[in-house]
């Protein structure tokens, strides 16, 4: 480009869009043309580009958008009247009885070509105010556009699966009526005995550590009986999918992979279908590689999605494979042309023949139905509903500014209205002309929002934590792209009426007389409306957003009951012939420990089987040794801990009674068990529970002593209550994946590497995941209410921002058509003080009647948020009087400055004004 | 409006009778300096783009639009015409020329004899309302004068 000599040309992206920017013109114009203009644009991008380099680049692709639809415009109108006039004349010579003559072309689209050339120029006339009006637009539909679009992907895309309204998820109904995943055996008797279901599969969780070739690693993935892929009705696009003979012990060692993973893990290795991956330390082959863009909903957790698939290979020896062992998920495709209620009948039927069958083993008869797409989505329905709430109402208070904005220049065009109409323009021409304009300025700012659009959703998409399923998928598509289009022609219609039917209904008299004075006072009625509607939409907007932060500053302040600053967490699995014993596990641990105390900066350190807030979930049922004859619906169901002798010291949870463990409880000694205070008060309560036994688990389990009882922590998530809990010495409850939590001295995260080594100098082929301080595990669990918090933060923010210059551009709009009054007022002796009360007075007005409607909208509105609110009811008033109270003041600091300007006038001048 | 009035006068390009010289003024500010810039010689559309912009000291600056809309209003009055297959263009190598400038998409442009008349009306146009102007002490009489 910098060679002087070189030709510039016009190609790549800037080809294609000044090609696009070209259709502006009609098509014989273009080929008469096009080239030469593409040529002569390419020599002055070249020159701007020596000249000013970017900016100028930029400057010139703006000033040519605007010049380029501008003057295609004019020249299609003018083309579109040559050919009117043409025919009109052919019709004039040739003796025809319908000889009606216009002027103008009267073809509907040389109007509106004719109209959009008049709105351009008009939008040109005064650049500020379009500047201004494009902006505040842009901003308003760009948000709107950006939501929607990740409500679009995240919502109402269909799933990725084959007719998916046929699929849904089966659960066993709990002593509660909740849904409760299912056992192996029942699962079995249901894939045998019910035929009004086309297919059904089991899921369970699968985390292998993959090692060998690469770094090891924890892989995401599930164990599916034979049929999964077929009931979701998904093929593996390279290879197959799982044989029947495959779900079965011993031949089960195949696996089908993501395309991700087959990127990430094997370079896209197309010869990958045969090869073998070493999982746990036993050896897989892989037999299929699931299509590109196959997004895994049914995974673990939503940001965990599965990115490998084995057989589940049960049989009914197995210890886990009970009845009541409850922990696999069901999916089930519904046969075709079967109603629900067929299908939901029979499995009622077969439930109730179950339970009959084995009374201790089920809690209660019956099965749950939930579509797959509601039980997939449903949890993100809400939230998303609020955002998308949110931006339509910034949109709405964009609408009225711009409508306000409008109605403020109609008093500048009266006169060209007037004359337009003394020249013979019908009224419903000039409105369609007065339309035409408002909504090409929403459309123009409906373009500049797309852009905005376009390039927000991927920052935010990657800056949000990815608690969202498919969020990653969303884009600015056609379903976007229509929306967009739709909101900009209703709102460019909807905020043109006003300022068209003000115009319109005062032509004449604006034509008769240029004061218009009764005309001025209705339009600034007109406008005062407008701001008390911007004030109550952005009133109701930071009620909503002040609620959801005091919630979140309750959270935050929630007690979680061990200390969290100056913690940090890793998750390490260990697995595979290697570690085939419970000691060899024991003593691998005891070494990563022995490592990591002995690094410098780090106080005391333990593992533990689940880390309280990690999104971990291992509940128990508890049998009570004094209460034998409790049924398994009366059993609590405890969150269990394996935890080596310091854990308590690390996490900081105080011991309240007894002792805690210690280097005494080994693998042969008594089985001891701590529990916390709320399992205590639930099962004895007003009993000294030191020394009474408890089972945990089966049967075949042993009996427990409680030693100690210890302060309750959170667990699922700060908003819940923290649950029972009870804790086990890990040797003598061996879990193969432990959490390593390591108390530090300093800053937590400094240590991140030191023990990342430290593990790995004791076993390099371990892999250690979520590695993070405690502080942000607490953050992620809270991820889905930060971001609405930012994003709700950020939109009101713009809400009460277009609110104060709705405001201020109103009443300093007031101050100017009033100066002459204000300059008698003052010529007879009016104190400036009550110039100033005149102009607030005005605002306060409008602001006050604004607050009272927002208030009213903002209770009717703020109950949607429900579950989504903690510690405040969503009539908080606190809230409602505190941020009413903080509007009123942004609005009179809005009022302040015409207000000012108005004190400040020379009443001489001002009289002498117009 | 405003474009009826164009095209009424495009259709009626008869030549050189005074009437249609009378019905062509007054010019856009843009056309007279397309037509001025022209009667120094033939330029093509980057050319003329860059003289108005010279020679009317930045007051007028075209975009690619408005210049090639201006040009094609000025082609279908007939006050401009194109340069290279006219006329004018003599000989064999003189048309190869062209034929290569056409393929580089540069083709120029002339000022027609009409046009030239035209430019010319303009200018006395002006010059009548200047003395007018002078005479009314809206301008300077001697300030102005180069």
């Amino acid at each position: 480009m910098s060679d002087p000599r070189q030709r510039a040309t016009l190609d790549g992206r800037g080809g294609r869009l000044f090609g696009w920017l070209l259709r502006a013109y009609p098509a014989a114009f273009r080929a008469r043309f096009g080239a030469e203009m593409r040529a002569v644009f390419a020599e002055r991008l070249h020159e701007e580009l020596e000249q000013a380099g970017r900016w100028g680049v930029l400057r010139l692709w703006l000033r040519s958008a605007c010049d380029l639809a501008a003057t295609g415009c004019a020249q299609r109108a003018a083309a579109a009247t040559a050919l009117a006039a043409r025919l009109s004349a052919r019709a004039a010579s040739s003796p025809c009885r319908h000889r009606q003559v216009h002027r103008q072309g009267d073809g509907t689209m040389s109007k509106l070509f004719q109209d959009l050339g008049y709105a351009l120029r008009a939008l040109r006339k005064a650049p500020g105010l379009t500047l201004v009006s494009l902006l505040t637009l842009g901003v308003a539909i760009g948000a709107n556009t950006a939501v929607f679009s990740i409500v679009n992907g995240v919502l109402l895309r269909p799933l990725p699966y084959g007719e998916p309204e046929r699929l849904f998820t089966l659960w066993e109904r709990g002593a509660d009526g909740k849904q409760e995943n299912v056992g192996y055996a029942t699962f079995v008797d249901w894939q045998s005995r019910i035929h009004s279901l086309q297919s059904l599969a089991a899921i369970a969780y699968w985390a292998p550590s993959v090692s060998g070739s690469g770094t090891p690693e924890r892989l995401e993935g599930l164990r599916v009986t034979r049929d999964f892929f077929r009931t979701l009705g998904v093929r593996p696009a390279i290879g197959r999918d799982f044989l029947p003979e495959e779900d079965q012990r011993g031949r089960h060692h195949v696996a089908i992979v993501s395309y991700e993973l087959w990127q990430r893990r094997f370079g896209g290795d197309p010869q990958l279908v045969g090869k073998t991956i070493v999982l746990d330390g036993l050896t897989y082959t892989l037999v299929g590689v699931l299509p590109r863009g196959h997004q895994t909903l049914i995974s673990t957790g939503p940001n965990k999605p599965a990115e490998i698939w084995a057989p589940l290979a049960y049989n009914s020896s197995l210890p886990w494979a009970c009845r009541d062992c409850h922990h696999l998920r069901v999916v089930a495709r519904l046969g075709r042309g079967v109603p629900l209620v067929r299908a939901s009948a029979e499995l009622d039927a077969l439930s109730r023949a179950l339970f009959a069958e084995y009374p201790k083993e089920y809690e209660a008869p019956g099965v749950i139905f939930i579509p797959l797409e509601e039980y997939l989505l449903a949890d993100y329905r809400r939230p998303l509903a609020v955002l998308l709430g949110a931006v339509g109402f910034v949109l709405a208070i964009a609408c009225a500014n711009i409508s306000s904005v409008q109605l403020a220049r109609s008093q500048r065009r009266q006169g060209e209205i007037a004359v337009r109409t003394a020249l013979g323009a019908t009224r419903s021409r000039l409105a369609q002309q007065l339309l035409t304009e408002s909504v090409l300025l929403h459309l123009l700012g409906g373009c500049l929002g797309l852009l905005l659009a376009a390039g927000s959703l991927s920052i935010l998409v990657r800056h949000i934590p990815p608690n969202i399923p498919r969020l990653a998928a969303a884009t600015v598509d056609a379903r976007v792209l229509a929306a967009t289009f739709a909101v900009c022609l209703l709102t460019g219609v909807a905020a043109g009426l006003a300022p068209a039917r003000h115009l319109l209904g005062s032509e004449l008299r604006a034509a008769a007389s240029a004061a218009g004075a009764g005309t001025a006072v209705r339009r600034r009625r007109l406008s005062g409306v407008l701001v008390s509607a911007d004030v109550a939409l952005a009133l109701v907007l930071v009620i909503g957003t002040g609620l959801m932060v005091r919630s979140m500053l309750h959270l935050l302040a929630v007690d979680v009951g061990f200390e969290t600053r100056g913690l940090l967490a890793a998750e390490i699995s260990v697995s595979g012939p290697r570690f085939d014993g419970d000691a060899k596990i024991v003593a691998f641990y005891d070494r990563v420990l022995e490592r990591v105390r002995s690094l410098p900066g780090v106080e005391v350190a333990a593992v533990t089987s689940q880390l309280p807030l990690g999104g971990d979930f291992d509940g128990r049922g508890v049998r009570l040794f004094d209460r034998p004859n409790q049924s398994e619906a009366e059993r609590s169901s405890a969150q269990r801990y394996a935890v080596s002798p310091d854990y308590l010291r690390v996490m900081r949870i105080p011991l309240l009674r007894g002792r805690g463990f210690g280097p005494g409880d080994l693998t042969k000694t008594a089985p001891a068990v701590m529990i916390n205070k709320a399992l205590s008060e639930r099962v004895w309560p007003g009993q000294e529970p030191l020394g009474k036994r408890l089972q945990i688990g089966g049967p075949d389990q042993p009996w427990r002593t409680v030693v100690g009882v210890v302060g309750d922590t959170r667990h699922v998530g700060l908003d819940l209550p923290p649950p029972l809990q009870l804790y086990l010495p890990q040797r003598q409850f061996v879990d193969s994946d432990m959490i390593l939590v390591v108390r530090t001295a300093g800053e937590p995260q400094a240590l991140a590497a030191a023990v990342r080594r430290a593990i790995w100098e004791v076993d390099p082929d371990r892999p250690i995941t979520r590695l993070a301080t405690m502080d942000r595990v607490v953050e992620v669990s809270l991820g889905r209410r930060l971001l609405l918090q930012r994003l709700l933060i950020l939109f009101a923010a713009i809400a009460v921002l277009l609110a104060m210059i709705g405001i201020y551009g109103v009443l300093s709009c007031a101050v100017g058509e009033r100066t002459r009054e204000i300059g008698v007022r003052m010529a007879l002796g009016a104190r400036r003080s009550t110039i100033c009360a005149l102009i607030l007075g005005a605002g306060a007005r409008q602001t006050a009647a604004g607050l009272a409607a927002g208030v009213v909208l903002a209770l009717a509105l703020t109950r949607f948020l429900g579950s989504l609110l903690y510690g405040v009811t969503a009539q908080d008033p606190i809230t409602f009087g505190g941020l009413a109270l903080l509007l009123a003041g942004v609005a009179a600091l809005a009022a302040y400055l015409p207000a000012r300007r108005a004190m400040g006038l020379d009443p001489v001048a001002a009289v002498r004004a117009e | 409006m405003y474009t009826a009035y164009m095209v009424g006068r495009s259709g009626s390009s008869g030549h050189s009778d005074r009437g249609s010289i009378a019905r062509s003024l007054p010019l856009r500010p843009r056309d007279l300096f397309v037509l001025l810039v022209l009667s120094d010689g033939d330029l093509h559309g980057y050319g003329i783009m860059k003289e108005v912009e010279r020679e009317s000291r930045g007051t007028v600056r075209l975009g690619v639009g408005s210049l090639y809309r201006t040009l094609s209003r000025l082609l279908d009055s007939r006050l401009i015409e194109e340069a290279g297959g006219g006329a004018d263009a003599k000989g064999a190598a003189a048309r190869l020329a062209a034929a290569r400038e056409r393929e580089e998409q540069r083709r120029y442009y002339r000022l027609s004899p009409f046009g030239r008349q035209v430019a010319k009306a303009e200018a006395e146009r002006l010059r009548e309302v200047l003395r007018l102007a002078r005479a009314k002490g809206l301008v300077e009489a001697a300030g102005d004068t180069p």
